[in-house]
């Protein structure tokens, strides 16, 4: 079960951010940025306080009730999908939201980089995935 | 399947152990480990222990222990805020993976922090990590009369260890552990607990 999905742009800024179901608290907008900004940050130590040369930063994040999976593009854009603890072949649907970003965020005209998204065909294409998924 | 090293923080974010296990020469290391457990006995194992913190150093990264500990507080602390906003429950930090390690989690009612890293393909140490707060931990420190808890540094056990003199002692060994009074991060003289703590990660399975 998808629990939520976060876009974080490569300065740490969250551009994206959309829950599917009510399993997590609410927070404020400002909260979700203070989380993004956090999130973008750890990522970064983690590569550096590893124990073996050449790490990445933080891939996923598992807690008690909910399992966080964290890709980064080459860009720098990083996709944060939450799901149960038990989710498993995270790596297909991440595929295919970077697919819809790509399709109706990247190629639209009327989007500035690296700010929040907005785009209903996005939204809707998401609302389809997660349903389907 | 390895387990690299293991960090205690105490509630004032305080690194008061780290231990590192090298596995490139599995054989050397477990005859310098020999070595140093029996001269532990003449000197008290305090130079040892020094020279195991120096060797402690990641390759590629000339970071000292100090500065990489709270680095490691810093990403703990962070990211248990972080599930705990999210998920609003008290301890729900498990563990984070990256593509190179796995980092373990787990933290007492007393705000003792535990952390573990290990290969990225582990099952969850938590049950371990537990298991050396509960039978090491507690057994060897909390029991340990001579534990001074204002200050969980074991400051105690290098003073003790200071008095033993040491033959053939010279101006600049006398220079240099007046120096190591100035107690490092992870710096810990109670060798009992350290010997109890590698023995127990060693046998563990997922030790290789």
């Amino acid at each position: 079960m998808i629990y939520s999905l976060y876009i974080i742009n490569k300065a740490g800024g969250l551009v994206y951010q959309r829950d599917f179901a009510e399993q997590l608290e609410k927070l404020s907008s400002n909260d979700y940025l203070v989380l993004a900004g956090t999130f973008h940050g750890v990522h970064a130590i983690t590569s550096k306080i590893s124990p073996v040369p050449s790490s990445s930063g933080i891939e996923v994040l598992e807690a008690e009730t909910f399992k966080l999976i964290c890709t980064q593009t080459l860009t720098g854009t990083k996709f944060l999908l939450v799901t149960d603890p038990q989710h498993q072949n995270v790596e297909v649907l991440q595929k295919k939201v970077y697919d819809l970003y790509s399709n109706f965020v990247m190629k639209n005209p009327f989007h500035t980089p690296e700010m929040p998204i907005r785009s209903d065909q996005f939204d809707a294409g998401l609302t389809k995935l997660i349903s389907e998924a | 399947m390895t387990i690299h090293n293991l960090y205690i923080f105490d509630r004032h974010c305080e690194c008061i152990y780290f231990q590192k296990w090298s596995h490139q020469r599995p054989s050397s290391m477990a005859s310098v480990n020999a070595t140093s457990t029996t001269t532990s006995s003449k000197t008290g194992g305090l130079l040892n222990s020094t020279s195991r913190m120096q060797s402690a150093a990641i390759p590629g990264n000339n970071m000292s222990l100090e500065e990489e500990a709270k680095l490691v507080y810093g990403v703990v602390l962070s990211l248990r805020n972080f599930v705990r906003k999210l998920s609003g429950r008290q301890d729900g930090f498990i563990s984070y993976k990256t593509s190179a390690y796995r980092l373990h989690y787990y933290e007492t009612p007393t705000g003792l922090k535990f952390i573990i890293n290990s290969d990225p393909y582990t099952e969850s140490l938590r049950p371990v990590l537990r298991q050396i707060y509960v039978q090491l931990y507690v057994e060897f420190v909390v029991k340990n009369a001579l534990m001074r808890f204002d200050n969980t540094r074991w400051t105690i056990g290098s003073s003790t260890v200071h008095d033993i003199p040491i033959a053939g002692d010279d101006d600049a060994e006398a220079a240099e552990r007046q120096e190591t009074q100035q107690i490092p991060a992870g710096y810990i003289s109670n060798e009992l607990f350290r010997v109890a703590v590698d023995r127990f990660i060693r046998s563990l399975s997922v030790f290789e």
